[in-house]
């Protein structure tokens, strides 16, 4: 059941007020930018602050992630994030920069104006700082078997065709087939999409969340996959597909440019014509 | 395993990242919510309208009991106007899911831009309608 507001024990209270070093005389100074960022220390009953930064922004790269660095090295030692491969492929850093979900290695500080907000993924359960636990998701993702397998002999009707037998010989995909997996393999698993959309606040323990859901659709249309039919029976329940709504955060906020709400409407479409296939076969 | 470490106590001490709160309103959420927000005034709209056809199956006398409880008040005329704007905006974004369904127009211009003509056309029929 959707909960609006939050539990008590994650309201946030006015956190410290931090300033960068004063420049040593004669050093020039570049360009202040002033930063709010969720704070929470690991200490149970302690309440979640928003902590207030002034950066200069002199000699520190253009991304939030870099003044994110430049933070923790010059003003304030404990503030936590993830961070790690700085170029947008690793998904680590993804966290809630001014009002939307995004990496902060690729989110540049000149497209926000004024204060740059940061918190962590919302809707979840907080680590530390901007550190967020994705354990579920994680969980989620591991639920929907994201390998190739083999058609299982006991339904051999589900078997796609080119598939030969497990370990006989290479699996091989022409290039118009290996197409259909662009837009989805691209995923780098951030959870950004996730962690936007309304539905999966409410319902995370039972809705996949569009960034599985577009994990769940990579395998669907993978032609070398011979075990379709299962995968489209385990997704359709009341919940785990179905609670998308088409809200659309999702796309909206991919940093990779990715659709998983198309995605997820070709699962649907998927579903529905399995189930047409069955109940045809019926009298 | 994983899951059995979520339910601890301890995972239940961790405070909630904020959501709502922080989120950036945008056309995806504001599309949405309304959509629901109109269902929802439709549904309790009906219940006024078959009052009023019931009230007309039961003869004059209880019509007439009818337009006195309603039929005189400015604010019903005003929620009569909503009702109707509730009922076009629902339709015409119903057919935008629709069309999604076919998998078409999931694009965030196509769906941006569908958005915002219901929007806009919702608005405006509603006006032809009334004047």
């Amino acid at each position: 059941m959707a909960q609006l507001l939050l539990p008590r024990n994650s309201r946030i209270k006015r956190g410290k007020s931090w300033n960068t070093p004063a420049t040593p005389k004669g050093a020039s100074s570049g360009r202040k930018r002033n930063f709010k960022i969720y704070r929470w220390n690991g200490v149970a009953n302690e309440l979640p602050r928003l902590d207030r930064y002034a950066l200069d922004t002199k000699g520190c790269g253009p991304m939030v992630l870099d003044a994110l660095i430049a933070i923790k090295n010059k003003v304030d030692p404990s503030l936590t994030f993830r961070r790690s491969c700085r170029e947008g492929v690793c998904g680590s850093c993804a966290m809630n920069i001014d009002g939307t979900n995004t990496l902060a290695c690729t989110k540049p500080m000149a497209d926000v104006r004024g204060t740059i907000n940061i918190y962590p993924l919302p809707h979840c359960k907080v680590i530390k700082d901007l550190v967020p636990n994705l354990e579920g998701a994680y969980s989620q993702l591991a639920s929907i078997e994201p390998w190739l397998q083999k058609a299982s002999k006991v339904s051999s009707k589900g078997v796609s065709k080119g598939v030969e037998r497990a370990g006989a010989r290479e699996r091989k995909q022409s290039p118009q087939a290996r197409a259909a997996l662009d837009g989805s393999y691209e995923c780098i698993l951030c959870f950004c999409c996730s962690t936007s959309c309304p539905s999966y606040w409410w319902n995370s323990d039972k809705y996949l969340g569009p960034a599985v859901l577009l994990q769940a659709y990579r395998w669907l249309v993978d032609s070398r996959d011979g075990a379709k039919k299962q995968r489209l029976r385990a997704l359709t329940d009341p919940f785990k597909l179905y609670r998308c709504h088409t809200i659309m955060n999702c796309t909206r906020t991919c940093p990779k440019g990715l659709n998983p709400a198309k995605a997820i409407a070709e699962i649907k479409k998927l579903a529905l014509s399995d189930y047409k296939q069955d109940s045809s076969v019926k009298p | 395993m994983n899951a059995e470490r979520d339910s601890t106590l301890e995972q239940q001490a961790r405070p909630t990242s904020p959501h709502l709160q922080i989120y950036r309103w945008q056309w995806t959420m504001l599309f949405s919510i309304v959509h629901r927000a109109t269902g929802l005034y439709i549904s309790a709209g009906i219940v006024f309208l078959s009052f009023k056809l019931l009230t007309l199956a039961f003869g004059d006398a209880e019509y007439f009991s009818y337009i006195v409880m309603f039929g005189h008040q400015p604010i019903f005329t005003v929620m009569k106007v909503v009702f109707t704007w509730c009922l076009i905006y629902h339709m015409l974004n119903g057919v935008r899911h629709l069309v999604w369904d076919s998998g078409a127009m999931l694009g965030l211009v196509p769906a941006r831009a569908s958005g915002y003509i219901v929007a806009v056309l919702s608005i405006v029929l509603n006006l032809l309608y009334w004047i």
